[in-house]
C-alpha cells in the first residue's frame, strides 16, 4: 500500500510540473486533468471519500471542461480576428 | 484643488450641490456643439456626428474663422519639413533587463515559497496521530455525539448540514452570484444554438450508454448524503457533469428542450429559497439544537437525519444547475 502511495505522490508532482511546464495549453489542461484524477485517488486513500468524489467531478471533470471551451472560445476569436485583419 | 481636472472639479461641485446654473453649462463648447448637433439633425435628418463636424470645421474655414484647427488639420507648406526624430533603439534592452530581472525575482519568490510550504509540511503532525491541537473537545463531540445529535451516518455530511449550515447556506449563495453574474456577463439576447453535429459514433454511443450510469450515481450521492460518503455538493458535481456530458452526446437544442435555461434559473432560485427557509426555521426555533422539532428518525434509514436530506436535495440541485449553466454560457460565447 505504501508503495502504491508513493506512486501516486510521485506521479502527482510529475503531473503537477508538466502542467507548468508543458507546451501547448491544450496539453497542459489534459494534464492538469491527470492531477485532479490522482488526487482523488490519494483523497480516497487517505479516507476521506467525500473529497474524493467531489475532486473527480469538479477538478478532472467541470473545471477541465471550462479549460476547454475558454481555450476554444479564445481560438474561435483570434482565428476570427486573423479573417478581418 | 486647483490641480483637478475640470471634469473632476465638475464632480466636486455637482457632489456639494453647487451645479452651474442651467440644464447645460453654457461654457463647455463640446456639449454646445453636440446641442446644436442634435438641433441640426432634428432640421435636417440624421447625419454622423464626425460628418457633422467636419462639415461645420469646413464652413468655419471658409468664414474664415477657427484658423488654429484649420492649421492643425491643413497645415501650411513649409519648404523643409523638420524631420521627425527618432529616438535611440534603448528600448529592446531595457526590456530584456527588465524580462530578466522579473525572472530571477520570480525564480526567487517560488523558491522562498517552496521552502517555507516545504518547512509548514515536514512540522506538521503525522497523519492519523491522536495528541495533535485539531482533535480538540470539538472534534470529539462531533463524532462522539454527531449521529445522535444530527441522525446522520456520515459525520462529514452531519457537519456540513447541520453544525455548519449557515456556512453551506453562504457556500451556496456564492455558487449561485456566480452563476448569476456569468449569466448577466455571457449571456447574448440572440444566441444560436449549434445543430447537433453527430460526432464519432463510437464516442455517442460510449457517451450513451454511461449517460445513466452517471445521472444515477450523482442522485444517489445526492439522496445517500447522510448514509454515505458524498452529499449536496459531491452529488451536485456529478449531476452536473451528467448534464454537461448529456448536452454533449444528445446535442445542445435536445437539451434545450428538455431543459432550458428558465427552468435551470429558476430550480436553482426556487432550492436556495427553500435551504434558506428551511434552516432559518430551524435557526428561529433554537440555533443551539438545530431543527429540533424535526423528526430524526433511525439512523441509517433513508429517512433520517432531519433536515438533512432536504438540505442536500436543495444544494445538489443548486451546485448542478450552475455547473451545467456555466457549460451552456460558455459554449454560448463561440458563436
Amino acid at each position: 500500500m505504501i508503495v502504491l502511495e508513493v506512486l501516486l505522490l510521485a506521479v502527482l508532482i510529475c503531473c503537477a510540473l508538466a502542467t507548468v511546464l508543458g507546451r501547448g495549453l491544450v496539453s497542459s489542461v489534459i494534464l492538469f486533468m491527470s492531477y485532479s484524477a490522482v488526487m482523488s485517488i490519494i483523497w480516497f486513500l487517505l479516507q476521506s471519500p467525500d473529497l474524493a468524489v467531489t475532486e473527480a467531478a469538479v477538478g478532472a471533470g467541470v473545471t477541465s471542461l471550462l479549460f476547454f471551451l475558454t481555450l476554444r472560445g479564445i481560438r474561435g476569436r483570434k482565428r476570427r480576428g486573423e479573417d478581418e485583419g | 484643488m486647483k490641480d483637478n481636472p475640470q471634469w473632476l472639479e465638475r464632480v466636486i461641485q455637482w457632489a456639494a450641490g453647487q451645479e452651474q446654473e442651467g440644464p447645460e453649462g453654457p461654457e463647455d463648447p463640446e456639449r454646445q456643439e453636440f446641442q446644436e448637433y442634435l438641433e441640426y439633425i432634428d432640421a435636417h435628418g440624421y447625419m454622423e456626428f464626425g460628418a457633422y463636424r467636419y462639415m461645420r470645421r469646413r464652413e468655419r474655414a471658409a468664414l474664415g474663422l477657427d484658423a488654429v484647427t484649420e492649421a492643425i488639420h491643413n497645415p501650411p507648406h513649409q519648404p523643409n519639413p523638420p524631420k521627425p526624430q527618432h529616438r535611440p533603439r534603448r528600448r529592446p534592452g531595457l526590456l530584456r533587463r527588465q524580462l530578466w530581472v522579473y525572472r530571477v525575482l520570480s525564480v526567487g519568490v517560488a523558491l522562498c515559497l517552496a521552502v517555507i510550504f516545504t518547512a509548514v509540511a515536514l512540522s506538521l503532525p503525522g497523519f492519523g496521530e491522536t495528541d495533535v491541537p485539531a482533535l480538540n473537545e470539538v472534534a470529539q463531540r462531533y463524532l462522539e455525539r454527531g449521529m445522535e445529535e444530527t441522525g446522520a451516518v456520515n459525520a462529514v455530511t452531519g457537519l456540513i448540514l447541520e453544525y455548519r449550515a449557515f456556512d453551506t447556506f453562504g457556500e451556496s449563495a456564492v455558487l449561485f452570484a456566480a452563476a448569476v453574474s456569468t449569466a448577466l456577463l455571457l449571456n447574448a439576447p440572440g444566441r444560436r444554438l449549434r445543430n447537433y453535429r453527430g460526432p464519432d459514433p463510437v464516442l455517442s454511443t460510449l457517451g450513451r450508454s454511461l449517460l445513466p450510469v452517471i445521472l444515477l450515481f450523482g442522485v444517489y450521492v445526492v439522496v445517500n448524503g447522510h448514509l454515505s460518503p458524498g452529499g449536496g455538493f459531491s452529488g451536485g458535481a456529478v449531476l452536473g457533469a451528467g448534464l454537461i456530458l448529456a448536452s454533449l452526446v444528445l446535442g445542445e437544442e435536445e437539451m434545450d428542450r428538455l431543459l432550458p435555461q428558465r427552468t435551470m434559473s429558476r430550480a436553482t432560485t426556487l432550492a436556495l429559497l427553500a435551504y434558506g427557509l428551511m434552516k432559518g426555521y430551524s435557526f428561529f426555533t433554537g440555533a443551539n439544537h438545530l431543527g429540533g422539532e424535526i423528526p430524526k428518525g433511525t439512523p441509517g434509514a433513508i429517512l433520517s437525519g432531519g433536515l438533512i436530506l432536504p438540505l442536500n436535495l436543495c444544494v445538489g440541485v443548486i451546485v448542478a444547475c450552475t455547473m451545467y449553466t456555466f457549460y451552456t454560457l460558455f459554449l454560448s460565447r463561440e458563436e
